[in-house]
Parts: C-alpha cells; structure tokens; sequence
C-alpha cells in the first residue's frame, strides 16, 4: 500500500529529480588568511585566568539571594499555601506562590504548559510551590521553613507505560489539556512507501526493543539569574541561557510587559548542551520577586536543583525492525518510540518528531514507518540534549544493521558505503541533502582503523565496532512563525578602528563569539585583536533565536558574513574614492585595501576607515533567512534544514569477561561539517561529543526511586573522566557546503550519536553478545556474557545429546 | 548551598580536642581534611553545633610503615618511598580512594573513620522529606530493609580500614581515660548508625600501628567501582597471604569493604585454607568462599549480587598476582 510520496520520493533518491536549490559551491574563494587556521577561542584566556564573569559573578548593592521551595511530591493538589510566617521573618523582602503569576509559557507555542512556580498542583518532585527574596541564604532557607504547603497527594505516574493506558477510578491526568483520557502528551506518525511489503519481500529483517535511561547535560556552570527592576520600571535580566530571545518573549508574556520594558543579558555561559535551552521558570521567579522587593534578586541552583530543571535526553523504550535486500541495501525502517517527556513540554513535540524521521539518512531509505508518543510523567521534564532525538533511534537503527551484517557475513562498513546517501539529493521525507562527504568519512575510518585486519579478527575480548549518523545543521523552521530572519549581524567600525560586532547568538562555550569573529575578520582581512563581539544584550544585539538546532555557525555565520561584505564593499568603495582606481581591482587583505593590478596603489585600513567614517560610524547589517524547502505533509518541517552534517565513527574497545567492564581503546572519527573554519573549535566538539557520548553509552543513567531522583549530584551521577576517556583520532572532512558560510556546516551535534552504536557494535564483535539497553554497565554486561555462556552450554549438551 | 551554622573550635593539641569533646558530647563532630563531613553538613546530614578541627594540632603526621598518624594525608601515603617500598598495599589503597584534590585533603583518620553511605541518607532535605527520612537521619524507618527494627543499614566505604585489617594493625585511641590501643579488627560494628563496637565516648583515633610482621606479608588491594577516579567503592578487598618455600599457604588474611556497615575480616572461612598447596584452583576457592560469606545491600552503585560475584573475582586476581603460585596455570 504506497503512500503518495512514495512515487517521487523513489525518484528522487535514483536522482532523477534535480530538486535541490543549493547549487555547488564556487571555488574561487579558497584563499583564506584566518579561515581554515587554529584560532584560540577569544575568550579562552579570560577563562583560563579564571576572569570569565558568569552570572553567578554579578553582584550588585542591595542583591537579594533568591530561595525556591521544592515539593516532595511527585503529583499533588495544592490545597493551601501559608506564607504569612515568612513574610513576616526580618531579611525577607518578598514572597512567591504560584498564583502570583500563573500565566503559562514553554519553548514551543504549542507546549505552553509551565509556570512560574506550582500553581494549582505538583507534577514532579522538585517543583517549586514558593520562593523568596531575602537579604542572606541563610534567612532565605529559614523562611522556606516557615511556609505551609498543604496538598492532597495524587496519583504518581512513574513508568512510561502507566502514562500511555487509559485512567482508572481516582486517577488524575497530569495535564488536563491532553486530548485523551490518559496521559499522551503527542503522537506522531508517519509512513512512507510501503513497510509492510518492504519487510514481506525482505531477504534479511532484524529487529529489537530498546531501552534507554534518561541522561543529563552535565553542564558545569550550574543555572542561575538575576533580575533588577529598575527605577525606570524597566526589567532587566542576566541568565544563563541558550536561547535568550525565547525567553525575552515568555517574560514578556507571564510578566505581562512589553518587550521593550524587558532587557535580556546573556552573560557567559558555562556550558548548556541543550539544557539551558527553555525559558525557564526560576527567570519568571526571579523577575517576580525583584520587582516585588524592588531590589536586584539571584538565584543560582545547586546541582540537584540542575537536575530538577533537567530538560535532559527522554528515557526511551524504542522497538525498530530493519529490512535488507540480497545485495545488503536497506529496504525498509520500522521505528516505534515511546518517550518519557516528564511533568512538561518543552522541547517535546520536536523530540517526537527527531526520533522517527532523523532515520531518513545517512542512508538510502526507500520505506519508512514511524510511530512516536510522547507521554507525560511525574518526573523532572525531559528535552533537548545535544543530539537532540536523534540519538536513541540512531543506536537501534546501526545496531539493526551491524546484525544482519553479521548473520549475512557481510562487511558493516561496505555495506554502509553501499547505501550511503548521495550528494546532491533528497531523501523519503523530502530533505534536501546538499554537500555530503559521508562516504569519505566512512573510507577515513576505515582506513585510518586497521578496520580490514581488525573486524572479526581480534582476541576474543577485543573487539571494534563502527556507528554512523547525520544532523541537521540547523532547523529551518523558525518555532514561532515570524517574518523576522533565523539571524542578523550588526556591524559597527567607528574612528578607531575598531570592528564591534553586535550579534544576539548565544555563545555558550562552543565558541560562537569567535567563529562570528573569524567570519568578519576574514571578510575585512584584518587580525582578530580587530575585533570585539558584543552579544546577547537584547538592548543592542539583533536577535538571533538561540543556540539550539546546531544552527549558529551556518546561521549566524552566514549574517555575519553578510554583514561583513557589506562593510566590505563600503570600505572598498572608499579606497576607490582615496586612490581614484576602480572598486573592482581592490580586496582587503593584511590591512590593506589592496590593489591587484597597482598594488602601489593600495590603501592602507586607517585611510579607509577615515574616509569611510567621514558622516559617521560605518555600520552594516546581515540575516539569514533559510529558503524554501520541503515537503507539503503534516509534520514536513520536522528535521529540515538547510543542509546535514555526516559522521563515522570507529570504536575499538575491550570488555573484562570476568567483571564486564568495557575499556575503549581508541575512537577514530571522521565528520564532515562542510568546512572547518576552526578546526581547533570542530576537534574540540567532536572530542567532547565522543566524551559525552560515551558516558550515556557506559555509565550516565538518572537513576529513580519512585519519583526521587537517587543520583542528583556529580559524585553519584557518573559521567567519565578524563582517564575514561581513550584517545580519539579526529579528521575533519570538507565537502565545501554550497550555501553555508565559506562552506561550513554544523559540528556541535552531529558527532554524539555515532559514538553509541560505535560502542555497542564493538561490544558484539569483542564478546558477541547484544545488550539492548542503556547505560552498559558492567553488572548489564557481565549479565549478557553469562547468559550466552549459559546458551552455549546448553546447546553443546543438547548436541551431545543428539 | 551553605554550611549550617556551627561554632568552630581549634584547639592546638590532641588533649585540648579530647577535651572539648567531652565538654560538648554528642553536640560536637570532629574534622580535619573535611571532605566527608562538609558535604554531609550542606545537606543537613546530622549537624552538630560544635566543630572541632585537628587542622592546627601538631604531632599528628607521622607516616611510616609502622606508624601512620591521624593526620597523614592521604597523598602522603601514597607517595612515601618508604611506604611503597616496605608496605606497598598501603600506597595502593590510598591512591585508590577518591580523587588526587580530594587526597590532598583526606586524611587517615578521616578515611578511618568516615560516615556510613546509603542512597537514602545522602541526600538533600527534601529529597529525604520526601521518604519521610531514614533511621540514620532524621526519620524511624530504614528505607533499605523494610521492617528492619532498628538496624541501620548504611554501608561503611573506608578503605584504609579494609586494607589495615589484614596487616593486623591497631589504633591509638585517645580520651578522657587517657589512651589506649586496640585491634583494628573488631573496633567497627555493622551498624551503620552504632558505627563503632570498641570506641568509648569522646575517644579519638590519633594514629594506627601496623606490626613490623606486615612487612613479610604480601598484600594488596582491588577496588570496584565504575569510574576509576572519584567514586566511591562498591566493593574493595584486601588480601595478605604469605606462602612457604614449599608451596604451602601459611597466612592468609581477606577483607572487604563498602558491603555492610564495617570493614568485614573473613578469617572464619579462611581457616581451613591454611597449608593448603597454593594453586589457581585454590585461588578460585578462596575467592567462593569469601563471596558466599559475603553479604551486602542495594545502597551503593552496582548490586550486591553482583559485587559479591567481584569478590571472587578479585580475591582470585588478587592472590595470583601477589604470588606466582596461585597465578593461571597457562
């Protein structure tokens, strides 16, 4: 039974639909002085001297410590809140409930589902039901003391399955606007070609359920704000934030004030990794409070608060079926994901969504079914974590994959270059895919592994495994429909020469502030001491949506450059005016507007400048718009991106077949990010991605009794050290994307997920065994070890017998 | 989060903190390098309103292979000379423990004497509120073993401990009798609020002997846990044995930490292995009779039925790389 698509997606994946819009890059512009070349992150530096001012750093006369009172309920009506005994406590200066501002908001609009604090009742433990603004922690916890929080305890749903079932007598759903009488928060379902004949006319089928725990960011600056309500009757904010913009717009809602009375300032970020990617209900309390006490108010979370807020990856229980034809190429994907979403939205639907279709590569994929729910549970709301929703599904698919390979005794890294995805196509879902240098990534690792000599060949104990993945570089989609462009640069050159760069992208450690840097610089050929990056004060910055998506290098990198060409352009048109030569014969470069043909009459930066300022500061802007794209179905916008990034890796590991533990050896990784415009800050992501990888692979799990959280703190919550951590061998392949900014594309995310089935896959060939859950850690692997010794023993005996 | 409010005491001598421990009873916890206690104090784990540091009393530090004073960091034990040289179990076990900034700080008599670790009792206020607390802070049940009356079942994850136990070693206590010494073996109790059988009220631990004999033992300790830095164990063993030209077992000592509420001693099960020919079919032995004597909870990383299986497997690996003799026979 085809789907409409099926037609024109199968012709377009045999290339007979020259769809794409991108066109292949030019290749005069590979002269570089600055891209391509190791810059040292700008701010690397003042952090390295401990200098890096962080929200937590800020201090202001008068600031008061804000305190958030946390349920030690799962799921609970509020009955009563008594907070007279706390107000009336000497040092405190205001005092919260939920009711006071009980407007709803979330990052999607179509998840607006959290408050400020609990309003009407508690849906996970941890969940703040007051707060307040006094002049020391110490007077602030004694007033958490003192406030009376009556509820009548309500059912918990603890396990995703509970949440799926219809509800029984004296059960409360946890949201009411579900549309089911049960806890469904969404359903997503897709089907492309024909999955059923795919699997009846299947040579091969593999096929597993698959559990993962929930896992999270680990970031190290843990969150905190400050709010000042100014004499002004303005609101300003400092927040640790990725997306600062979205929460300019949900302050601006649940305060009820324009968004120009709102100032929104980003200062640096100690990591976020996608859990810093809401707004957040503490940037409500805090903005509550501080215009209640009319003094400034922070609050900074110890970790197990971190963990409360969460927003980590959904703990997923995911059942995928895989169908191969006699030649190894895949024929059909069947992907059936049910995701823990916890107490909230947030990123949720988007998640629902990532788990299906960011399947449809790296790979030809002719037949795709996908079903994803996402429910809610009593538990702290899941998110976007670097990898978003595509690196669960990704493990099972590759797993699927290595073990028709192994049953039909064929190559896994041939038969992924079999089906590897073209350049220059689109895939089942109507994804444009553009530069594409997968195949080189799984040639660089194969070769630079030993893989042909290694691949079922090593001691039993020893053991390599490959894992490949794609990402979108990008969400083409804006959340909130606008005509306001995903990015814009603003750019400023005044009498001393300076370049300021306004730029509302977020960096938060990955080093966006630098790569906008590098683009201008590289544009002006000036030196990097040039240039200053001013972001994130909504006061002054353009707005950019936020670094989530993996979107700001190819986004913001690209309004940068715009913005630059246009100073470029101005600039050279004054060298024209100096000199009396045609625009057309100068580029800057080194200082200079240089003159190609008459380099004696090039100009030197400061006459240009001169002349260029002349009626004042030369100034610039650039955007980014993405173009169109996609397909007409319900849920087209879900993984499209202006281009994809590619990556292979290859694990080499050893297990311990007497206790189960898995040492990984060395990690080979090749991704493909279009081009490097750093490859010291893209190295630096794909070693920290494989790190990150590999702690949900082999340790990270949050860990529940019932509603609680067991292991909300870094001692207990293990994420690998360094000494964990095997050397990796990274290369960088340069497909030159045509659209992005000098060809670059995304390197932030992508190079997370391939590191999982890398793992797994490894696992098998060391010890043959298969273990279908996450974290594996060794008591999981000691345990399937044993039972395939117990299998073995029991078919030798039943041989013997026969 | 900060510390709970507490008057801190900084007496100069050993006598000096006896004595203000006497004053002040149950109302005073002692510290030194802090990493145990000061975690437990932000969480509410039992404070105290009096603190008594050792910071600035002198005469503590001694570190020898037959005397370690109270106050030895554990970072100098691992790196004595002497120590490694004469008792490298000892070097062993300290580097095993925690981290290299943490070791900086830890102390020997601070590893000694840690607090018991259960998953229900380190934790936050509301998270233990929302128990309704455990036995060992705050609350009347113990959340580990339902219905367990009265018995705390918290596990003891000192490591020093485990390894002392088979060097024979004994603590110099000090308190308001005076001093005394006393085997280490025996001086813990497996509850993990009792925590102590043979220590009188207000007595301190100002520093371990370990018999000159030790020295002639081979000794060694293995560590479970899942990062090999910064956890604690899930399991730790120590063994000593000593081995005769002629092959035959002359002594042979096991002790395990981080499964019940004390360092366990195996030596009720060991006896019959003794003059017994060492071989990798014994080694497997011992290492099956100290994990069926094994007994542990489901409080710590990793569960018991699973750390009771690495025991045999550690004493196993254990005993073929302190003696060639129990080693494979490949």
């Amino acid at each position: 039974m085809a789907t409409y698509q099926d037609e024109k997606a199968n012709r377009r994946l045999s290339g007979e639909l020259p769809e794409v819009t991108g066109g292949r890059r030019r290749s005069d512009d590979d002269d570089f002085e600055l891209i391509g070349t190791r810059v040292p992150l700008i701010d690397a530096r003042s952090k390295a001297a401990g200098e890096t001012v962080y929200t937590d750093d800020i201090r202001f006369p008068g600031m008061l410590v804000c305190k958030i009172l946390r349920a030690p309920w799962a799921h609970a009506r509020i009955d009563s809140i008594d907070t007279s005994a706390a107000q009336a406590l000497p040092g405190v200066h205001a005092v919260m409930v939920g009711t006071d501002a009980p407007i709803q908001f979330g990052v999607l609009p179509i998840s607006q589902d959290e408050t400020a604090l609990a309003v009407d009742k508690v849906r996970h433990l941890g969940e703040g039901v007051a707060a307040v603004a006094a002049e020391s922690e110490a007077i602030a916890l004694q007033a958490l003391s003192l406030i009376d929080v009556q509820v009548t305890e309500l059912k918990a749903f603890l396990k995703r399955r509970e949440s799926v079932r219809d509800l029984r007598e004296g059960e409360e759903k946890i949201h009411a606007h579900t549309r089911k009488d049960n806890n469904i928060h969404k359903r997503v379902k897709q089907h492309f070609g024909d999955v059923p004949e795919a699997f009846a006319t299947a040579a091969h089928t593999a096929e597993g359920t698959f559990t993962f725990k929930g896992i999270n960011h680990g970031f190290t600056e843990p969150i905190a704000a400050i709010a000042h309500w100014t004499p002004e009757q303005r609101l300003v904010v400092w927040t640790s934030q990725q997306v600062p913009h979205y929460t300019h717009k949900a302050l601006a809602k649940v305060m009820e004030m324009p968004m120009h009375r709102i100032r929104v300032i980003k200062p640096a970020v100690g990591g976020g990794f996608g859990g810093k990617s809401d707004p957040f209900p503490h940037e409500m309390v805090v903005s509550w409070l501080a215009r209640a006490a009319g003094r400034p108010v922070k609050i900074l979370f110890d970790r197990e608060e971190v963990f409360f807020s969460n927003h980590g990856r959904h703990p997923t229980e995911s059942t995928v079926k895989l169908a191969m034809d006699d030649d190894g190429m895949i024929t059909g994907l069947d992907v059936d994901a049910l995701i823990d979403g916890g107490a909230f939205g947030s990123f949720g639907v988007v998640t629902s969504y990532y788990n299906g279709v960011l399947c449809h590569g790296p790979y030809r994929l002719p037949n795709f079914k996908y079903m994803g729910t996402r429910v809610y549970s009593n538990r702290p709301v899941s998110g976007a974590m670097r990898g978003h929703g595509s690196v669960n599904t990704r493990l099972c698919t590759e797993v699927l994959l290595d073990d028709i390979c192994r049953e039909a005794g064929w190559d896994p890294i041939e038969v992924r270059l079999k089906n590897a995805l073209p350049e220059f196509t689109t895939v089942i879902s109507e994804f444009r895919i553009t530069s594409n240098g997968f195949s080189e990534c799984l040639r660089q690792v194969r070769d630079r592994s030993g893989w042909k000599d290694k691949y079922g060949k090593l001691p039993h104990g020893r053991g390599i495994g490959v894992g490949c993945g794609f990402y979108i570089s990008g969400s083409a989609l804006q959340i909130h429909k606008s005509k306001l462009p995903h990015s814009t640069v603003h750019l400023k050159i005044d009498g001393d020469g300076g370049v300021t760069i306004h730029t509302g992208a977020a960096d938060i450690g990955q080093g966006s502030d630098t790569m906008v840097a590098q683009v201008v610089a590289e544009v002006l050929g000036l030196p990097m001491s040039h240039m200053r990056v001013v972001a994130v004060d909504t006061d002054m910055s353009p707005v950019d949506l936020g670094s989530y998506s993996s979107r700001v290098t190819f986004m913001n990198g690209l309004a940068a450059k715009r913005a630059a060409e246009d100073v470029r352009d101005q600039l050279i048109a004054a060298a024209a005016k100096i000199s009396g030569y045609a625009p057309e014969s100068f580029e800057l470069r080194g200082g200079f507007a240089y003159n190609r043909h008459w380099p004696e009459a090039s100009v030197p930066y400061s006459e240009l400048i001169e002349e260029a300022t002349s009626d004042g500061a030369l100034t610039a802007k650039g955007s980014y718009h993405s173009p169109p794209m996609g397909g007409a179905y319900k849920g087209a916008g879900a993984g499209l991106s202006p281009t994809y990034s590619f990556t292979a890796y290859v694990c080499e590991l050893e297990v311990d077949v007497e206790t189960g533990f898995i040492k990984p050896i060395k990690v080979w990784a090749a991704h493909d990010c279009g081009r490097a415009l750093n490859p010291l800050a893209v190295e630096g992501q794909i070693e920290g991605s494989i790190h990150m990888g590999l702690g949900q692979a082999l340790m990270e799990e949050m860990d529940y009794d019932q509603g609680a959280l067991k292991n909300a703190n870094f001692l207990d919550y293990r994420i690998p050290t360094s000494s964990q951590t095997p050397p990796m061998d990274v290369v960088l392949v340069e497909s030159q994307d045509p659209e992005g900014p000098f060809g670059a594309k995304e390197c932030g995310e992508g190079g997370l997920a391939p590191i999982l089935p890398a793992v797994a896959n490894a696992l098998a060939d060391a010890v043959g065994v298969r273990v279908n859950k996450l974290p594996l850690t060794p008591d999981v692997v000691l345990a399937a070890i044993e039972r395939k010794q117990r299998e073995e023993r029991r078919k030798k005996k039943k041989d013997e017998v026969a | 989060m900060e510390l709970p409010a507490f008057e801190y005491h900084r007496p100069a001598t050993a006598e000096q903190v006896v004595e203000l421990l006497a004053r002040y009873g149950d109302d005073a916890d002692v510290v030194a390098g802090g990493t145990d206690l000061l975690p437990n104090y932000k969480n509410r784990l039992n404070p105290k309103p009096h603190v008594v540091s050792l910071a600035a009393v002198a005469g503590l530090n001694t570190c020898s292979p037959t005397y370690l004073g109270a106050l030895a960091r554990l970072v100098e034990i691992e790196r004595s000379p002497a120590i490694r040289s004469a008792l490298p179990v000892l070097a062993e076990t300290a580097a095993a423990i925690s981290s290299p900034p943490l070791r900086e700080h830890g102390t020997l008599g601070g590893n000694l004497m840690l607090d018991t670790r259960c998953y229900y009792f380190n934790q936050s206020p509301v998270w233990r509120e929302s128990k309704d607390y455990c036995l060992k802070a705050d609350g009347t049940q113990c959340l580990v073993v339902r219905n367990s009356t009265g018995a705390c079942y918290a596990t003891y994850s000192g490591e020093l401990a485990c390894a002392l136990t088979v060097l024979n070693a004994e603590l110099d206590l000090l308190g308001p009798d005076g001093p005394r010494t006393v085997p280490i073996f025996g001086f813990f109790h497996a509850d993990g609020i009792v925590r102590f059988a043979d220590r009188k009220p207000g007595e301190i631990v100002v520093g371990v002997r370990i018999p000159e004999a030790a020295q002639r033992l081979k000794a060694g300790y293995m560590k479970l846990r899942i990062r090999d830095s910064i956890d604690f164990p899930s399991l730790g063993i120590a063994v000593a044995v000593q081995v005769g030209a002629d092959g035959l077992v002359r002594d042979l000592r096991v002790a395990n930490t981080a499964m019940t509420g004390r360092p366990e001693s195996f030596r009720a099960v060991l006896g019959p292995f003794a003059g017994r020919p060492a071989s990798p079919d014994l080694a497997a032995e011992i290492g099956t009779a100290v994990q069926k004597a094994s007994i542990g909870y489901r409080n710590v990383p990793l569960d018991p039925k699973y750390r009771k299986k690495m025991s045999a497997v550690f004493v196993r690996r254990l005993l073929a790389r302190l003696d060639e003799r129990f080693g494979e026979a490949e």
